[in-house]
């Protein structure tokens, strides 16, 4: 028992350091789903308290990732349904952004990061996932506990849904 | 130009509030709380490794401990049955030393407020000392640990409850106990019992209720019950001596009791105190002399 004792608290600060480590990559990912600051971080919290309490049904520290991602996606999707807030308020949306600074070249890229906001939240997480966290299908698979074809369904439908405003031939 | 790299950018270059940083420090201490909780429920669950430690307060209210003025009053709703003990105050507080969970009553509707404030006043103060006691033996548990180089990680904060019930209401009598209970890997107890006549605000004794035979008189009732017990059982229950006497040769000065339905007073003893663990904790209804 000491040992296992041992070894879970090894993996506790090994998860604490994780997501110290990752934290702009988490706001950045859940703020694409609740739009405003105050909800963002507190998403993460709460998500960050459930991977405390659930760190025992972690086998191994290397799946970490996917393992939190999946955690933080679904206390999002679990946001969105409780709040029903659905569609970008953009006044908020801006006051989320906790970037003085917004270029034209900003404000351009926004449109198209605007449009995957808007996607539904099934699509925008494979998006996020995928173009904004660099993960390949299969680990997506495993955060969204699809299987890989539906993942790459998924994909298709959102790019598709972006069409009209991304201009230029992308390379998923 | 529009794609996904830029919008990356865009994406990147939203920052986390700077506040992100305090809320994954709570964040992480009430996950490893909450961790540490689920992980002693699950070790309750699967062995007895944990004791727990019980320091019993039991405050006897007495209304009126007169018997013909208590039959006189009993007809009278003002006193009597109208005395009610309410939660006063309900609150969970934890930190990484302890997790505490209290509920503290108050007496109520006695028809003497006086009394009541007064009583009121002592219970508080009663609570707050274990309380603080226990939060003490808390911290001091956590800086031990933390000073001899211990993981905070692996901590298991002490769990701390602080309830009441309320033993009896009858007759312009009113008798409840208060316990505290603490969850750590020692063994600890204690009981404290307090005793008020409300009408004159001294404390009681059993000899009011008993009469000045009391301690012959309840000690004898006491060993004739243990007596019964064992014969029913058909086994030995309590501690003797070698001589084959019970190892209970006289009662305590105070003993600890509280006042049943009935109006009669019942001794309690701690476990281990008269006999083997298993018992558990020993009650024993004293009849009422005439005296």
């Amino acid at each position: 028992m000491v040992i296992n004792e041992k070894r879970t608290s090894c993996a506790e600060r090994e998860l604490e350091a994780f997501i110290r480590e990752h934290q702009d990559d988490f706001y950045r990912l859940a703020f694409s789903y609740v739009k405003n600051a105050d909800e963002a971080m507190d998403v993460i919290q709460e998500a960050a308290i459930k991977a405390f309490v659930h760190l025992s049904s972690l086998r191994d520290t290397q799946n970490m990732k996917a393992w939190f991602y999946r955690i933080l996606v679904n206390e999002c999707l679990t946001w969105l349904r409780k709040s029903k807030r659905l569609y970008v308020v953009p006044g908020e949306f801006f006051e989320g952004i906790q970037n003085g600074e917004h270029t034209e070249k900003f404000d351009e890229n926004l449109d198209l990061y605007k449009a995957i906001l808007r996607l539904d939240a099934k699509l925008k997480t494979v998006v996020l996932l995928r173009f904004f966290e660099g993960m390949k299908l299969e680990e997506i698979a495993s955060v969204t506990n699809t299987r890989l074809s539906t993942v790459k369904t998924r994909l298709y439908r959102a790019l598709r849904e972006l069409k009209s405003v991304l201009e230029e031939e992308i390379s998923a | 130009m529009k794609n996904m790299e830029d919008a990356r950018k865009a994406y990147d270059t939203i920052t986390a509030p700077e506040e992100l940083e305090k809320k994954l420090d709570a964040a992480f201490l009430q996950g490893r709380v909450k961790r540490r909780r689920r992980q002693i429920q699950k070790k309750i669950a699967q062995s007895c490794m944990c004791c727990f430690m019980l320091v019993c307060m039991s405050f006897v209210v007495l209304v009126n401990t007169n018997a013909v003025f208590a039959d006189t009053v009993s007809s009278v709703p003002i006193l009597g049955s109208l005395a009610k003990v309410c939660t006063f105050v309900e609150y969970k507080e934890e930190d990484e030393s302890a997790y505490i969970q209290v509920r503290i009553p108050e007496v109520k509707d006695t028809g003497n407020t006086e009394l009541e404030k007064k009583i009121n006043e002592q219970i508080r103060e009663g609570m707050e000392k274990v309380l603080n006691e226990a939060k003490e033996e808390a911290r001091s548990n956590w800086d031990a640990y933390l000073k001899t180089g211990g993981d905070p990680a692996e901590y298991v904060p002490m769990e701390v409850a602080l309830d009441y019930e309320v033993k009896s209401n009858e007759e312009g009598r009113l008798s409840f106990v208060i316990w505290i209970s603490r969850v750590r890997a020692n063994y600890y107890r204690e009981y404290t019992y307090y005793n008020y006549d409300l009408e004159t605000g001294k404390e009681i004794t059993l000899k009011d209720l008993l009469g000045s035979s009391w301690r012959e008189q309840a000690y004898d009732s006491i060993i004739s019950q243990m007596k019964e017990r064992e014969k029913e059982e058909g086994e030995s229950l309590y501690f003797r001596l070698d001589s084959g006497e019970y190892a209970l040769t006289e009662l305590p000065e105070h003993p600890d009791f509280y006042i049943n339905d009935a109006g009669k007073p019942v001794i309690v003893f701690e476990k281990y105190e008269i006999g083997y663990g298993y018992i558990g904790e020993q009650e024993f209804e004293i009849p009422l002399s005439n005296a």
